[in-house]
């Protein structure tokens, strides 16, 4: 690695160091992408793997085509993979998101008691969560909808995104400038290449996000694939299994998972609990989101869940 | 002081403590479907079972409880249920063990509804009874092992809690073995309050939510000062 040290503060310097490594890996990955979910999911793998970042989300404006504004995750990346997801996305944060993208805040970096309710504030620090660094990126180019969005009742709308990074300890003043610095550059970047102008809708109305555009270049289809069950390896040996914290709260989930018996694949679970594609992609995506699932090609090769949003086709 | 009152304490803590454990695990497992805490719920609530039925044993004088078969025998098979689940977090190995768990449980409850009938002596009755007891404590010395790697690997206050209850429960097992050769009521009490300190030891266990010791101590370290 190149020596980028100044000789000042030396936190300084390993913040400086980082932003620019990153930077610069940031250019060669983006090459290769195709659609801005890569680049974000990127980016959050990066800010939990190089910063003393425990949780980096990414919260993204959206809009239905009644012009209802709500807020959807793009993309969760923990250090810790056994991490309870369901702690960090649920109704609560996705509330206070809400309120911030729709109360054009600035920066900010706040313990979490300062942010979010006592309860989901004292359930965060239970799991050492005790800051919350909050940044804003804002454009004028339009957002398409998620890549694994099959629903066409959203549409693109100016890129309105929140970055929410949970973190044990406070983050040096550095390492924030570093963070927004790089979020910076991922926006220009992404402007020149994932995201529509304005200007280019002829009608003046948000236009409808062209699908075929961003289909993957060779889909898996997820009917064909078989899940099975993925039991936390810790649970009664490390972890507290009446703790209560691997709850499935969604009862949709709930009752996939009940259905999931490691051989019957998605079509024949759908069929059995009458649930829709679109349903079960999502239901799907929960579980995969919190690892509990795993999935396997008809020939049982194991397909990475990171990957689950980005590769799939129905 | 009332020569059950020892006995009595450590099956009503017995009972109280695993049912608690069993009731807590079955809800558990209706909102998260994991069959390893299917397989503890029914476990413990085996244990209960056996904890009662010790209990009426001791205290029921109007029929001849032989309770001793189901006590022994079902605190092995369900221990060794919980070790097992241990072993395999794959779909097909913990579905297995499920099924099995329940249909040798179902054979113990009958062993338990057989109790009034069976006779009253076992063969060979001090090498049968240091087996089947001492079996129970070899099952909670290997989950207390188990317990201890995971502590090295986690630092969890659970696994050290859970460490501790299969250390005093093996040990309260152990030691009462002698008195099925020569009766010796100092090591029965002695064995049964080791055992009630390990139940309360898995009582806390489960109580108290998780804390892990090593990133705790980071935490304390980076951030409390600054706060």
């Amino acid at each position: 690695m190149n020596d980028f040290g100044t000789g000042g503060n030396p936190a300084q310097t390993n913040a400086t160091r980082r932003q620019l490594v990153i930077t610069a890996q940031l250019y060669k990955a983006v090459e290769s992408m195709n659609h801005i979910d890569e680049l974000i999911l990127w980016l959050a793998e990066r800010f939990t793997g190089s910063f003393p970042v425990q949780v980096a989300q990414f919260w993204a404006l959206r809009a239905d085509r009644t012009r209802q504004t709500s807020v959807e995750l793009r993309a969760c990346i923990c250090q810790d993979p056994t991490f309870p997801t369901q702690f960090v996305i649920n109704n609560q944060v996705s509330a206070v998101v809400l309120r911030l993208l729709n109360g054009q805040y600035d920066n900010m970096f706040r313990p979490v008691e300062n942010l979010f309710s006592s309860y989901q504030a004292s359930t965060l620090s239970r799991f050492g969560l005790y800051y919350c660094a909050c940044s804003f990126i804002r454009s004028e180019a339009l957002l398409p909808p998620a890549y694994s969005t099959r629903d066409t009742q959203f549409i693109a709308v100016p890129l309105s995104i929140a970055v929410l990074l949970y973190s044990r300890q406070t983050l040096t003043h550095d390492t924030l400038s570093a963070i927004d610095l790089i979020l910076g550059q991922a926006v220009s970047l992404a402007e020149n290449r994932f995201l529509h102008l304005p200007g280019n809708t002829s009608s003046g109305r948000l236009p409808a996000v062209n699908k075929v555009a961003l289909q993957p270049p060779s889909p898996l289809n997820l009917y064909e694939l078989i899940p099975e069950r993925n039991e936390d390896n810790k649970l009664l040996t490390a972890s507290n299994p009446l703790s209560g914290t691997n709850v499935i709260l969604d009862k949709r989930a709930r009752r996939l998972y009940d259905a999931i018996n490691g051989v019957r694949n998605i079509k024949e679970i759908c069929d059995r609990l009458r649930i829709d594609s679109q349903e079960v992609y999502e239901l799907l995506q929960m579980l995969a989101a919190q690892n509990r699932i795993r999935l396997y090609k008809p020939d049982g090769q194991l397909v990475d869940n990171s990957v689950f949003v980005d590769r799939f086709s129905l | 002081m009332d020569p059950n009152f020892v006995p009595n304490l450590l099956s009503l803590t017995l009972f109280f403590v695993s049912l608690f454990i069993s009731i807590r695990a079955f809800y558990l497992y209706t909102r998260a479907r994991s069959r390893r805490i299917a397989i503890l719920g029914i476990a413990m609530g085996i244990i209960s079972l056996t904890a009662i039925a010790g209990f009426a044993g001791d205290n029921v004088t109007s029929i001849t409880l032989n309770v001793d078969w189901f006590n022994y025998i079902g605190q092995t098979v369900s221990f060794s249920f919980i070790l097992l689940s241990f072993f395999g977090s794959s779909e097909t190995y913990l579905r297995n063990l499920m099924r099995w768990q329940i249909a040798i449980s179902i054979l113990l409850l009958g062993l338990m509804a057989l109790s009034p009938v069976l006779p009253p002596e076992f063969p060979s009755p001090a090498v049968t009874k240091s087996l089947l007891s001492g079996s129970r404590g070899l099952i909670c010395h290997i989950i207390f092992y188990y317990y201890v790697v995971s502590f090295m690997k986690n630092e969890t206050r659970f696994s050290l809690l859970m460490g501790l209850a299969f250390l005093a429960l093996s040990f309260g097992y152990w030691i009462i073995l002698p008195k099925y050769i020569t009766p010796n009521d100092a090591l029965d009490r002695t064995g049964d309050i080791m055992r009630v300190c390990g139940l309360i030891f898995l009582f806390f266990a489960v109580l108290l939510p998780d804390v892990e010791f090593r990133k705790k101590s980071a935490v304390h370290s980076n951030y409390l000062p600054n706060r």
